[in-house]
């Protein structure tokens, strides 16, 4: 019995270790995080793409909704928010679409294969006087159910994930 | 027999002569009473002119009051009953004396409508889906819309939120469409046999969305989308334009438009 459990001893240690060793590198190899204590998020822009004023709306709400819930900051604030003036260590967080293309949810249920949305979007992170900490492009998606305004969610949850991978704040543990 | 008869119908003929000049007297109201400026230096007698307001029309008598009974100038907001004649005006006062005072102007004021009558009239509340954004309400929630007070109320089961239409920078609609059958029965009704799941999803409904961007006390911006029965974001609109919302889209697109999407969405310019 001795000598069936010992190989797959090792064959379990081995396969963990192979799984987690670039894991464990990756996270030596991690930038420390950009230290704030709020970010103020302004509207999206998209001057040169064309978006339905309700995508523009849905992906301002649904970030700071999200950065509110994930993200580690003392205070989301929105565009144009005048408490912002004396706030020390903001970060600023500006988003331009690059791309957009409205798919159909009829589509997307009859065919399953086509009719998705996507929006991809420029995220730029700027400290108070402009200078640019962090920059992203991030896309967001529907493929399969839910309404064509999901993608604006899907994009929200990742700008939230990357700005709390990214940023930690001040004053907070 | 004739005669009798002939004297009975001179009779009636004058009933409606003698009944008529009752009836010219009109009610009217004294709007102002000035001091009257002659022209030559004759200061004696005291007079007046004094403004009366009967419908659209304002005219200016010259009246002097008979002597010791010069009250004229305190009659201001009063009413009585006056026979406009075409360059005099018979009136009988409190006391039932009556007199004629000559006309020195007429004017016809222009009937002008109030910003509250251009405004049309205030919907009843709209069924709609807050489907983003406005503050302490679930997205999806559903609810009423109704536009009254400078405000737009959004009614539903947890309460009420409202929305200043002054502080609206951007009220936009636009269109889509959603599925009949929604929620947790449209999810698993993709799972039915035979591709049934599927069939169903080609059945969908047209809504009409308004999204609206303002801004709180403190400056910032927010938005909020809402869906609506088809045909309604429209008069939504311009009921808060009516109540100081703003637009960057005035008018809707001329539904002659390139794609038949494209007609009732408003385009960012």
């Amino acid at each position: 019995m001795k000598h069936f459990f010992r190989p797959v001893t090792c064959l379990v240690m081995s396969t963990v270790t192979l799984f987690a060793a670039p894991g464990l590198h990756a996270q030596g190899e991690h930038t420390p995080k950009i230290r704030a204590s709020a970010i103020r998020v302004e509207m999206i822009k998209s001057d040169e793409i064309e978006l339905p004023a309700k995508f523009q709306v849905a992906l301002y709400e649904n970030v700071i909704q999200q950065l509110e819930k994930k993200a580690s900051f003392l205070h989301v604030y929105r565009d144009g928010d005048h408490n912002t003036a004396n706030v020390p260590d903001l970060v600023v967080l500006r988003s331009t679409v690059r791309g957009f293309k409205e798919g159909s949810e009829r589509a997307r249920q009859v065919t399953t294969v086509k009719g998705a949305t996507s929006i991809t979007v420029h995220c730029q992170f700027t400290d108070n006087q402009g200078k640019v900490l962090l920059e992203r492009d991030i896309e967001g998606k529907v493929r399969f159910l839910g309404a064509n305004l999901k993608a604006t969610n899907d994009f929200a949850k990742k700008a939230a994930t990357v700005t709390r991978d990214s940023f930690s704040a001040t004053g907070r543990t | 027999m004739l005669k009798a008869m002939g004297l009975i119908l001179m009779c009636l003929g004058t009933f409606p002569a003698l009944s008529q000049s009752r009836s010219d007297y009109q009610a009217a109201t004294i709007t102002a009473v000035l001091p009257h400026q002659p022209a030559g230096s004759d200061t004696s007698a005291p007079s007046y002119d004094v403004s009366l307001r009967m419908g659209n029309t304002v005219y200016v008598v010259l009246y002097t009051p008979p002597l010791g009974l010069d009250m004229a100038m305190y009659a201001a907001g009063h009413e009585l009953l006056v026979s406009v004649g075409t360059t005099t005006i018979t009136f009988n006062d409190l006391l039932g004396n009556s007199g004629e005072v000559p006309i020195i102007n007429r004017t016809t004021m222009e009937t002008r409508k109030t910003p509250a009558n251009d405004s049309p009239p205030p919907q009843a509340p709209i069924k709609s889906t807050a489907l983003v954004g406005l503050a302490g309400v679930k997205q999806n929630t559903v609810g009423t819309v109704a536009v009254k007070g400078g405000e737009l109320h959004f009614v539903h089961s947890e309460g009420t939120s409202g929305i200043a239409a002054a502080a609206m920078e951007d009220v936009v609609t636009g269109d889509d469409s959603q599925r009949m059958i929604r929620g947790t029965l449209g999810t698993l009704s993709m799972f039915g046999p035979y591709g049934s799941g599927r069939a169903l999803s080609l059945f969908r409904s047209k809504i009409d969305t308004l999204t609206i961007q303002y801004r709180d006390a403190d400056g910032a911006l927010h938005g909020v989308v809402f869906a609506m029965p088809v045909g309604k974001a429209e008069s939504v609109k311009q009921e808060l334009i009516a109540q100081g919302a703003h637009t960057r889209v005035p008018a809707p697109r001329d539904s002659s438009a390139d794609s038949p999407h494209s007609a009732n969405l408003e385009q960012k310019p």
